[in-house]
């Protein structure tokens, strides 16, 4: 059923209907805080201080902050996923090498990692980018690995038969056709690195300068508001570069009707 | 070199399945002239496939040597076309994108589209350029898969059961289409099949090979003239004979007892 709806535009008012839920929360939210402020306190205290914060400029440097570290990381992490899943699903020699140590390496938590990298590349900054670099880099390098081990053999051989060069091959089929799956992987990639940035900044013992602070300062000066604004930006912000990059690949992808068929993630 | 195109000489092919070398193709000997239409018929599993696959160079550990135009067979070249039973259009690319893919070392912009033009038009795709293969038919798929094979002036083309997946009607049209084509390029070409009729209306000679291990059994001439007429007494008679090697004897026609 829900594909013959999906053909069928839905009259604009049902675009309100996204709203409803959060409405729900918040009313349900305002009725149990009532008489426990300690607790949790009303929502309108939480959405008091995101609306200060926003408006004395602090949301907007601690954001930038954390967007320029995800961002890098992001980059950083999936180039180097990237090749490296080119280099593992299209060599054989590459698949040999590398597999032992790509998926034994994955089994270690990401979290795990943390104290190694803060003890190598400092406490603020440097390493909040080595991680979310680390972190983006197994979804894309998994996910381009899988989608070129899933090419069907006969596309390969097309290649052969014209004798395309080992690069003409990457360039020209192995790429292409695993673009849906590289697709999958940026993204989840990029929720990764939004993910775990807050993981990052709020594992540094000083203030590490980006959204992170507000939570572990909510934390400790147990300023509830300020912990709960953080986490509304986190949230809006998370669900806004998601849609960005959907809407990138929605560029990049818009002349690959064999894609846009089998329907975006 | 002399009349022939292709030479197999003393061919033997094995697989290996599970530790233990099974024979596909025992003992094929075969020439087959410039300009020729052989076709090569074989229930399934008697490794005709494979047999083209060897001379497209896909295949290889074999004992004994396919030699084309005086070059032995070592690999894959882009100067022997071949059309697959599915199409094996890349979905990514548009229908002209497809059919000038084996140009990719063809530096010429003009000449690349001029080119291009020109199969597109032979295949009668012509006002397609721009479609993905996605919105094609399964007959002008083919047509496409035909055109690429063609551009880069092979000197053999090469036919893997190329209509078996289409509807029986458009398969009929296609064969016309394919004769036509393969008199206008003057084109020798080997079609695997498993269609006796299609067999007997394009080839100018017939293959006929048994099963396990896949071996000649027998050498058909196709001596009518073109185009064919299926409900023509000869051409019936080719193909009643056909069929009665495969045990499948078609019921006997009247012209048995003249």
């Amino acid at each position: 059923m829900a594909v013959v709806f999906k053909n069928r535009s839905l009259p604009k008012h049902y675009q309100a209907l996204g709203f409803v839920f959060p409405a729900v929360l918040l009313i349900a939210w305002q009725f149990f805080s009532y008489n426990k402020k300690t607790l949790l306190g009303p929502p309108g205290d939480s959405i008091l201080a995101l609306w200060n914060i926003i408006r004395d400029g602090t949301a907007l440097k601690l954001l930038a902050t954390s967007m320029e570290r995800v961002i890098k990381g992001f980059l950083i992490g999936t180039a180097i996923g990237l090749s490296i899943g080119v280099l593992m699903g299209s060599s054989k020699t590459g698949e040999k090498m590398m597999s032992a140590s790509f998926h034994g390496l994955r089994q270690v938590p990401m979290v795990a990692w943390v104290p190694l990298i803060m003890m190598w590349f400092g406490k603020a900054g440097m390493a909040q980018v080595v991680f979310i670099s680390w972190s983006a880099f197994y979804p894309v390098a998994l996910n381009t690995y899988d989608g070129i081990r899933g090419i069907p053999g006969k596309y390969l051989e097309v290649g052969r038969v014209y004798e395309y060069t080992r690069w003409q091959t990457v360039k020209k089929i192995i790429i292409p056709a695993a673009l849906p799956s590289i697709k999958t992987g940026t993204i989840l990639s990029l929720n990764m690195a939004w993910t775990l940035l807050v993981a990052a900044e709020i594992m540094t013992s000083e203030p590490s300068g980006g959204l992170g602070d507000l939570l572990s300062e909510g934390r400790e000066t147990f300023n509830i508001p300020m912990l709960i604004s953080g986490m509304l930006i986190m949230g809006c912000v998370g669900y806004m570069l998601n849609q960005a990059a959907e809407a990138v690949w929605g560029f990049v992808l818009k002349n690959r009707p064999d894609i846009i068929k089998q329907g975006g993630a | 070199m002399g009349i022939y195109s292709l030479e197999i000489s003393n061919l033997n092919k094995k697989f290996s399945v599970g530790g233990r070398d099974l024979p596909v193709l025992e003992d094929i000997n075969l020439k087959i002239q410039t300009g020729e239409f052989v076709s090569i018929v074989g229930s399934s599993g008697c490794g005709k496939t494979t047999l083209l696959r060897i001379i497209l160079g896909l295949e290889t550990g074999y004992e004994g040597e396919a030699v084309l135009n005086g070059k032995k067979i070592t690999g894959p070249s882009a100067k022997r076309g071949v059309v697959f039973q599915e199409h094996r259009l890349l979905p990514w690319l548009t229908v002209e994108e497809n059919v000038a893919f084996g140009l990719i070392n063809m530096k010429n912009r003009d000449e690349k589209k001029e080119l291009t033009d020109k199969y597109m038009k032979l295949v009668g795709l012509k006002g397609f350029e721009k479609v993905f293969p996605s919105q094609l038919s399964g007959g002008m798929a083919q047509r496409a898969a035909i055109a690429r094979a063609l551009i880069n002036n092979p000197e053999i083309l090469l036919l893997d059961e190329p209509l078996g997946a289409l509807d029986a009607l458009t398969r009929m049209y296609m064969q016309k289409e394919l004769e036509h084509i393969w008199e206008k390029e003057k084109l020798t070409t080997i079609m695997v099949t498993h269609d006796i009729e299609e067999a007997v209306y394009l080839s100018d000679r017939i293959i006929l090979m048994s099963s396990r291990p896949g071996k000649i059994k027998k050498i058909i001439n196709v001596p009518l003239s073109r185009p064919r007429d299926r409900d023509e007494i000869y051409f019936m008679r080719i193909k009643d004979d056909l069929l009665s090697e495969f045990h499948l004897q078609a019921e006997k026609h009247f012209f048995y007892s003249i």
